[in-house]
């Protein structure tokens, strides 16, 4: 009679009490398909340790970046916004035409 | 809530390892952009990669770190620098995808019953080549939301099962009976796939 599911993980697991462990052990020194359960579930440990980190996309940042300034956009105080043209022409042409405004 | 027992940390990308933690969280703080990309570049694998795995896509994955460093960012400055700035940033996103995988399984009941039918005892299964990472991501993505979760946070992260249960507002044993469910669902999903 195989041992249930439970005993098997738990005994692959490491988790399993020396009574239990030993049953298994005896059990799986005559049943092949049990073994092959064991080793299945030892490989899926083994493959799961193995998994890597995945890099997100590249525009991933991107998103960030504009949500970001968008909070900033909205929590800033109306005095201190943009005006819609340096909004839509990019700030280093907004700050490039203060500039010149200063130095006129 | 403690760090994952099981495994050490994964280590961190080692990208632009030549800025000092403690500058850069102080130019984070002052609000400088630049800053925040290169705290961004040091940790978004990390963190993408919990957020895929425990939301099961990379769509899903993307939007989570798009909110984590959200949130990042309009917490940094409470900031105190207790702990290392990678295990804040792991707690934070850890919570943010716990509160997701609340919301969705508000939102949707399923459930796992029909894993019980086909994650059912099959000692014949044979499996004679090691698994492909790539085989095991996807057939991870397609866990069933429950067990998922359970086997990400106990099997990938290295949570213990109280932790998991705590975690995931389950019991101990229902986080040990889902990991294990997981566990025969993959084997199910992987065999002859390599």
């Amino acid at each position: 009679m195989h041992p249930n599911e439970t005993a098997i993980n738990d005994y692959v697991e490491g988790t399993s009490d020396p009574v239990e462990r030993s049953s298994v052990e005896q059990h799986l020194a005559t049943c092949a398909a049990c073994r092959q359960l064991a080793g299945d579930l030892r490989e899926i440990a083994r493959a799961t340790a193995s998994l890597e980190l995945r890099e997100p996309p590249v525009r991933a940042w991107g998103r960030i970046e504009r949500a970001i300034a968008l909070e900033r956009d909205a929590a800033a105080p109306l005095s201190s916004k943009a005006p819609a043209f340096q909004a839509s022409a990019g700030w280093g042409w907004g700050r490039r035409l203060e500039a010149e405004g200063e130095t006129r | 809530m403690t760090a994952p027992k099981q495994r050490p940390p994964l280590p961190f990308p080692s990208k632009e390892a030549t800025v000092e933690p403690g500058d850069l969280i102080a130019r984070c703080q002052e609000g400088d952009v630049e800053a925040f990309e290169l705290l961004y570049r040091q940790h978004a694998a990390r963190l993408y990669t919990l957020a895929c795995r425990m939301a099961g896509s990379p769509e899903d994955g993307e939007d989570l770190l798009q909110e984590i460093f959200l949130q990042a960012h309009r917490k940094l400055g409470s900031f105190k620098g207790d702990s290392a700035i990678g295990t804040w940033l792991y707690r934070l996103a850890l919570n943010h995808c716990l509160d997701y995988v609340r919301s969705r399984q508000a939102k949707m009941s399923k459930v796992t019953e029909t894993l019980d039918a086909e994650a059912s005892f099959q000692p014949t299964a044979r499996r004679e080549t090691p698994i492909a990472r790539m085989d095991l991501e996807r057939a991870v993505a397609r866990l069933p939301e429950g067990c998922r979760e359970a086997f990400v946070l106990h099997d990938v992260e290295g949570f213990d099962h109280k932790e998991v249960g705590r975690l995931l507002g389950i019991a101990e044993g229902t986080s040990k009976s889902q990991v294990f469910k997981a566990r025969m669902k993959l084997r199910s999903m992987l065999r002859g796939s390599t």
